[in-house]
């Protein structure tokens, strides 16, 4: 059977592998899959699932029982099942609660319910002007089909450094909301993500929202993703800026957060620290850009795609820069 | 088990699914709808995908329990009272199939598009079967059966 399935048939063999596996499935039909009583076929080993549509059920849902896997959009989570890196008994998928799928937004402040999808995101106006970044951020997550369910809150809670739309929200010092029956804890995005896949999230917290200030004028905020190939590509490097400067075009704040380069996404403190109160000019940025490639280089080694990283690094980010300074110079509302 | 409602292909019926159960076991495996199929199962080729609520997806990537009360439309849906769909017809007229696996989730992804966007540009149709593979066409002749179907 497995030869035949190798496909090395040729007419010298006559196809007989083909002919054999053949003979070899009619005589056992347990082969067939869909042949199989339903409990042998069955792709995962989950007893129950839940289908909240408060939050208030969810959180409830979590108080009572013990190892729950929350599913938010699933489209890393069914990846990891299939892969049998996790295998969850219980499983309470957050689509059916409705407040978690809104985007707030007034002067001060932003909030994005953590079940809005990348597709949302993609389709919202209020991220037309400067803030665009966010809108080709997302734009750049796996697929059509992916971004359809793929959310905001799972994106940060699967805490994968190689995420396209973390860079960002570090980059605007976004703040998260977790949320379980004791009540709300707030704290920056940065803090959340611990590292490879670990947040800290408590078992009893569901993530509600992400949350930050809209750019006003003289803020600018510049994204960039290098991937192998324009659709599905996992990021070889993600930057993100953010830019604040005076009117004498002196840099008042200024942050940068990296993926693909580290056990998680990362601010680089660093690089920021070069940037900080120098007047923007393309000779600034070109030093910027070596300073960050020295940083890249020393972190990452001769590491698998360290070497290319370093070098590529001067290019995503000075396109990255340039994207901050470009959404600085638009006129917000 | 447990059993949902699921508006499938126009259609409320009411199904007995498992909690393990993938959208795409419950289509394929239970209600015999095997015009979806499985291709890598982790949403990297697209072969499975569906129309939900009116947004593209990866049957594979859906849990059964999560399409209650949900519409869902297959490939098997897209034929009414006997008649190909346009995008059907287009993609037998230009001749967009070769081995034919990739073509209901490619049929699936240009009804999604032209769903919500009638008229799409080249660029927009490529975005648009952009989570779709297909291995043998080279993507010309699909793209171009999208465009034709936008034009019937």
């Amino acid at each position: 059977m497995e030869k035949a399935l190798s496909f090395y048939n040729s007419r010298t063999e006559q196809y007989t592998p083909l002919n054999e596996m053949t003979i070899l499935i009619d005589s056992d039909p347990l082969l067939f899959r869909g042949s199989l009583p339903k409990e042998e076929y069955m792709m995962f080993d989950v007893e129950q699932s839940h289908r909240p549509e408060t939050l208030k059920e969810a959180l409830e849902i979590l108080d009572q029982r013990e190892g729950v896997f929350l599913l938010a959009g699933g489209t890393d989570l069914l990846v990891k099942m299939k892969e049998e890196r996790i295998s969850p008994k219980v499983l309470m998928d957050l689509r059916g609660i409705k407040d978690l799928r809104t985007i707030h937004c007034d002067r001060e402040w932003i909030e994005i319910g953590s079940g809005v999808t990348f597709r949302q995101i993609e389709d919202e106006p209020l991220f037309d002007g400067p803030m665009k970044a966010l809108k080709m951020a997302a734009a750049e997550v796996g697929s059509p089909q992916i971004r359809n369910m793929a959310t905001l809150g799972g994106n940060l809670c699967n805490a994968s450094p190689a995420a396209d739309f973390i860079p960002n929200l570090l980059a605007l010092d976004a703040e998260i909301c977790l949320q379980s029956l004791n009540g709300e804890r707030r704290m920056k995005a940065e803090g959340f993500l611990l590292g490879k896949g670990r947040v800290d999230r408590r078992s009893n917290e569901i993530l509600i929202s992400i949350g930050f200030p809209p750019l006003k004028t003289g803020r600018g905020l510049g994204f960039y993703k290098l991937g192998c190939r324009k659709a599905l590509a996992i990021a070889k490097l993600v930057i993100a800026v953010y830019l604040e400067t005076d009117g004498k075009e002196n840099i008042k704040e200024i942050r940068i957060a990296s993926g693909s380069v580290g056990i998680k996404t990362l601010r680089e403190s660093h690089v920021e620290e070069f940037f900080r109160g120098k007047k923007v000019s393309p000779g600034l940025m070109e030093d910027g850009a070596r300073v960050f490639s020295e940083e890249i280089q020393r972190r990452l080694g001769t590491r698998h795609g360290g070497i290319y990283k370093g070098i590529s690094v001067k290019a995503v980010f000075k396109r990255a820069f340039e994207k901050a300074l470009e959404s600085k110079g638009e006129e917000n509302e | 088990m447990n059993n949902i409602q699921i508006k499938l292909n126009g259609e409320w019926r009411e199904v007995e699914i498992s909690p393990g159960m993938r959208l795409l076991d419950l289509l394929r495996d239970e209600l015999k709808l095997t015009g979806t199929k499985e291709g890598c199962g982790e949403g990297e080729c697209g072969v499975c995908s569906v129309i939900m609520n009116g947004h593209l997806v990866n049957a594979c990537l859906v849990m059964a329990f999560q399409a209650e009360k949900a519409e869902v439309l297959t490939i098997e849906g897209l034929k009414q009272s006997g008649e190909f769909d346009p995008i059907q017809q287009a993609f037998i007229d230009i001749g967009a199939v070769q081995c034919g696996f990739c073509t209901p989730g490619m049929i699936m992804a240009g009804k999604a598009l032209l769903l919500q966007n009638p008229k799409p540009t080249r660029e927009e149709i490529r975005r648009g079967i952009s989570g779709n593979l297909c291995r043998c066409t080279g993507y010309e002749k699909i793209v171009e059966a999208i465009e034709n179907a936008s034009k019937r």
